[in-house]
């Protein structure tokens, strides 16, 4: 009998237990992941100048009122992943753009990345990247980055919290970093790892690059889409020297458009596994 | 041989403390579900108001009459209703003092004479095959045999404790596999308790993990994974038992040991009770309001207020069901609304729910459109309804991903035919 008892307290560390997981729904992501943007936007609020508060208004004003129309429309319930899309944007964009070009930017990439597509989870490219990508393409030479050790930090704090709730892929984001120095290291720019302030790239990481519905979708695809965007950010990176903002949305952008292929072939090999296997 | 199941999670519950012993409770009815046969149009052999003996035959399946469902008590005949497409859907005895229907003179030792035994006795029905978890055809063979004898958590003390008091009977049982299949005979069990067989054919093979690590589905995948040319069978370690007793006695073993779950008062109790007995008689406060009864285990359970054929574990839930998770985020979340369902976010938790091999996002995505070829090419064969339950429960979708998964292999086992 004892040795039975003593069975029960020792199952439940014997070998990896993961932790147990939550039933998620759209708005326990979007609040977990509203929860991980919190740190990053009030250190960057705190040290932004006072009007530019009036352009995160303007942003979260942009997205709700294009999902608020969109939910009236369709007669569906209302989704509240247009508060990430507008923090995100804010935080890269905020810098350099004027308040009607940020308003045209980010309509375009809520309307055509997420909402004909149907919102949250039949998307296959973050709102984001696209409204980014717009940007920097129609805008050109003006973005600039945010700075700071402490930006990086609470950015890092964001990931952990994503990381925690396993909304965010650890696979994504080794694979990217393992990407990135690995990019670095075959083209001889090792300098830049010391040298460039990495805020922007940690919080891209984060929030753009390991978006799950941008990401690949299986466990190996997920390495793989983690280290092809490492590599071709690192490659950006170094071609476009100051650019860190282009260089990642880019790169995220390329990569969420080959992650359905990436999945499908780990699927094909999958399958031909199991087909060995009889 | 110890296999250390990684993919799956606990879910918490009442805690059962392994040295308590069975309680036995008699029952006032029992019933026959037609939930637990999906694929039999049943020829009834009796109708309502019919005096039934233990082990009398019931119903026959109208496309393979030799395959017979048995009545599990004796009594009479309550209430026999019928379901969708004609199908059952209970048939329920009041219970009275067992008479046995006597099979002692159909014991032999051929093969051909066991299956006779097995399938007239009713037993024949405790197996189910893998791929499409069905009664197996009265001449299948399987390519092996597997006794899940784990149970998922508090429960899973309660096999080795059962499997000591009726050793006899599951060597016995043991035995007659062997004979339905020329090969292994798997007997999956838990950690700590270490069977000994001294037959090169039964292979002892211990489970350590959490939730799936119970499932028999977990067990194939890891020891002989099944694919559309190679089939095996599963059976319950109870129902061995009850093979190895009918050999033994010559009469139908109706009873069951099952772990009951009250998650309205929170507490977890084994019962030694009948096959198919009403759960209305487990609950301890009969007045306490709130909650339903379910037969099955706390995952992949089904409401019933009746014990199900393949079931060892019933519990009561509570109506308004929390996150079963616990920690910081778990209790936030529960204080707000859920939202509506939506489409699938392919979020990293839901890789966990299937083993390694088997990816979850894509097989959700064929499941989701009926793309048969796919969900085959992704491993679907391999899954039941149970396996899947797990990632139904934290699912965004709250899509019921094991009816689709049945609609799949429907549709493959058509195509097979």
């Amino acid at each position: 009998m004892r040795a039975r008892l003593s069975y029960s307290a020792h199952s439940r560390w014997h070998g990896f237990v993961p932790p147990p997981s939550l039933r998620w729904d759209h708005w326990r992501i979007t609040f977990a992941t509203a929860m991980a943007l919190l740190p990053v936007s009030t250190v960057y609020l705190v040290e932004a100048p006072i009007y530019h508060v009036a352009g995160l208004l303007l942003a979260l004003a942009v997205c709700f009122a294009w999902h608020a129309l969109f939910a009236f429309s369709r007669k569906q319930a209302m989704q509240w992943q247009w508060i990430i899309t507008a923090l995100t944007f804010y935080l890269l964009a905020a810098d350099g753009l004027s308040l009607w070009q940020q308003s045209i930017a980010l309509s375009l990439g809520v309307v055509f990345a997420d909402l004909i597509f149907g919102g949250l989870g039949r998307t296959f490219l973050n709102p984001t990247v696209v409204a980014l990508a717009f940007a920097i393409y129609s805008f050109p030479n003006t973005l600039t980055a945010p700075q700071g050790v402490f930006f990086a930090l609470a950015a890092v704090a964001g990931g952990v919290l994503l990381l925690y709730c396993r909304i965010a892929s650890w696979r994504v984001l080794t694979g990217f970093s393992a990407g990135c120095l690995l990019g670095l290291v075959a083209i001889g720019r090792t300098d830049f790892i010391l040298v460039q302030p990495l805020g922007v790239v940690v919080f891209a990481a984060v929030f753009l690059v390991a978006d799950p519905v941008a990401a690949a979708s299986t466990p190996t695809g997920r390495w793989a889409y983690g280290l092809f965007v490492g590599i071709i950010t690192a490659l950006l990176l170094s071609a476009g020297g100051e650019k860190q903002v282009q260089a990642i949305v880019f790169a995220t952008l390329l990569g969420s458009v080959f992650a359905p292929l990436i999945d499908q072939v780990v699927c094909r090999l999958l399958a031909r596994r199991r087909r060995w296997r009889g | 041989m110890v296999i250390n199941v990684r993919h799956g999670w606990n879910v918490s519950g009442p805690q059962f403390a392994a040295a308590k012993a069975a309680t036995a409770r008699s029952v006032r009815m029992v019933a026959v579900l037609g939930a637990d046969y999906p694929n039999i149009r049943p020829r009834f052999q009796v109708v309502q108001g019919d005096h039934v003996r233990t082990g009398q035959i019931l119903f026959q399946d109208r496309r393979r009459p030799a395959v017979a469902i048995t009545s599990p008590a004796t009594g009479v005949v309550r209430e026999l209703s019928i379901g969708r497409r004609r199908m059952l859907d209970r048939l329920v005895i009041e219970v009275a003092e067992d008479e046995f229907v006597s099979f002692a003179s159909e014991i032999g030792h051929d093969e051909q004479m066991l299956r006779r035994l097995l399938l007239r006795s009713g037993a024949w029905a405790s197996f189910r095959t893998r791929p499409f978890s069905r009664i197996p055809s009265p001449d299948d063979t399987a390519a092996a045999i597997f006794v899940t004898a784990t149970e998922p958590e508090p429960f899973q003390d309660i096999p080795q404790a059962f499997a000591e008091t009726h050793e006899e009977q599951l060597h016995l049982g043991l035995n007659a596999l062997m004979q339905l299949t020329e090969g292994p005979v798997f007997f999956c069990h838990n950690e700590s308790f270490r069977p000994h067989f001294h037959k090169e054919r039964i292979r002892a093979c211990a489970f350590a993990g959490p939730y799936p690590a119970a499932l028999p589905g977990t067990h194939i995948h890891h020891l002989m994974p099944v694919s559309s040319s190679r089939t095996v069978w599963h059976i319950g370690y109870q129902d061995v038992v009850a093979i190895g007793s009918l050999l033994h006695s010559g009469r139908m073993w109706p009873h069951r040991v099952i772990g009951f779950t009250d998650n309205v008062s929170g507490v977890s109790n084994a019962f030694n009770v009948r096959a198919g007995c009403s759960l209305h008689d487990l609950v301890e406060d009969q007045n306490g309001s709130g909650g339903y009864l379910a037969s099955g285990d706390v995952v992949a359970g089904r409401k019933s207020e009746f014990l199900g054929r393949y079931h060892y574990q019933a519990f009561r839930g509570r109506l308004n069901r929390t996150d079963p998770a616990s920690g910081i985020l778990a209790s936030l979340f529960n204080r707000f609304p859920a939202a509506p369902p939506g489409a699938v976010v392919p979020l990293e938790s839901l890789d966990n729910a299937l083993p390694a091999d088997i990816p979850v996002i894509p097989l959700i995505r064929a499941l989701a459109c009926n793309d048969v070829e796919t969900a085959e090419q992704l491993g679907c064969l391999e899954l039941a309804e149970d396996d899947v339950a797990l990632l139904s429960s934290i699912c965004p979708s709250r899509a019921d991903h094991a009816s689709l998964l049945r609609l799949a292999l429907e549709e493959l086992e058509s195509k097979r035919r």
